[in-house]
């Protein structure tokens, strides 16, 4: 794998994660509810700060840990044509799973198609939640919530980082991180500038569909790619 | 007895009186949510339960989901961003 496709791999993961939509909703409802008390601005922004720090210390754990254990087990930076099978079948089969099921289709709005007992537990404590330290464990536990979309694109770009020399790991590391949480920090921005949550919710349930396709066909897409790539490729050249 | 329609809920099948005064929490919040001035969010709330109980006059029993839908209605009229919010809060995950 070239230093180009690596990251053009790593980027596009990356740009994967960041179309799932758990932890924008929570946010959404977390600073709608602290308006709704008249909450200070900079409380405001302590809340959604918190939360954001959550989710980005999560995704950055999550990718370390998979790395980690991959660089472990494999026992070697590269990944044998079978792990990579493995990981490109579960993403085309996520891929396919966006398209079908990540939003409710037959309800209004922008309902996730996870457990329902674990959504309603996150509104609830999203509405209650006052303290900073509640916000940033809210922000943790939305990317775990969301493991079952976000975990493909997580695990490719663990195989990718591990390929990458010692020195730019940590840069793949920071990149990732930075652009699966791209859409939340505009929120963030967007929030703590004074922008209404309805303008923002009306774009993600306009556009909640255009998302969908897009994530759904880039996973199918990453697979395929990653299939051929690193299964086909040195298979039919005599590799591994 | 009030000759306002009973109002069923599915969520929890149960069939309650309409209440006011909990609409009109409701309806604060989500004007609130969108930043609205207390004065507006006073006349907003006042003109939307008003409208709600006349709709209520009207009919012999009706679902949580279509007050929700009503008020929403009713409210978009004064700040279309806060019927929005009204309507859609329990959309959003």
């Amino acid at each position: 794998m070239s230093v180009y496709e690596s990251w053009a791999i790593l980027i596009l993961a990356a740009a994967i994660h960041a179309s799932f939509q758990l932890s924008v909703s929570m946010l959404t409802i977390l600073s709608g509810h602290a308006l709704t008390k008249k909450t200070a601005q900079a409380r405001l922004m302590r809340l959604i700060s918190s939360f954001f720090g959550g989710v980005a210390l999560m995704v950055t754990l999550s990718l370390s840990f998979l790395a980690f254990a991959a660089r472990d087990l494999l026992h070697n930076s590269y990944a044998p044509s079978v792990v990579w099978a493995a990981v490109s079948g579960f993403a085309i089969g996520v891929g396919v799973a966006v398209w079908a099921f990540y939003y409710r289709h037959k309800t209004r709005g922008t309902v996730l198609w996870l457990p329902r007992s674990l959504a309603d537990y996150l509104a609830s404590r999203a509405k209650k939640t006052k303290l900073a330290g509640e916000s940033f464990g809210l922000g943790l536990v939305s990317v775990v919530a969301e493991y079952l979309f976000s975990l493909a694109p997580l695990l490719i770009a663990a195989l990718v980082i591990i390929q990458m020399p010692l020195s730019v790991q940590l840069v793949g590391l920071i990149v990732y991180v930075v652009i699966a949480t791209l859409p939340l920090a505009t929120s963030v921005i967007l929030i703590g500038s004074g922008h209404s949550i309805a303008r923002i919710q009306r774009w993600r349930e306009q556009n909640k569909r255009f998302l969908q396709f897009a994530a759904g066909s880039a996973l199918i897409i990453l697979g395929v790619y990653v299939y051929v790539g690193q299964v086909l490729a040195p298979t039919l050249s005599g590799g591994y | 007895m009030s000759d306002l329609a009973l109002i069923y809920d599915k969520t929890t099948q149960t069939t309650s009186s309409f209440s006011s005064d909990s609409l009109a929490h409701s309806l604060n919040n989500a004007c609130l949510a969108v930043g609205l001035s207390d004065g507006v969010i006073q006349d907003a709330v006042t003109r939307v339960c008003h409208s709600v109980s006349q709709w209520l006059l009207q009919k012999d029993e009706v679902t949580s989901d279509d007050v929700r839908r009503q008020a929403a209605a009713a409210l978009s009229v004064v700040s279309a961003e806060a019927g929005y919010i009204y309507e859609n809060e329990n959309a959003m995950i």
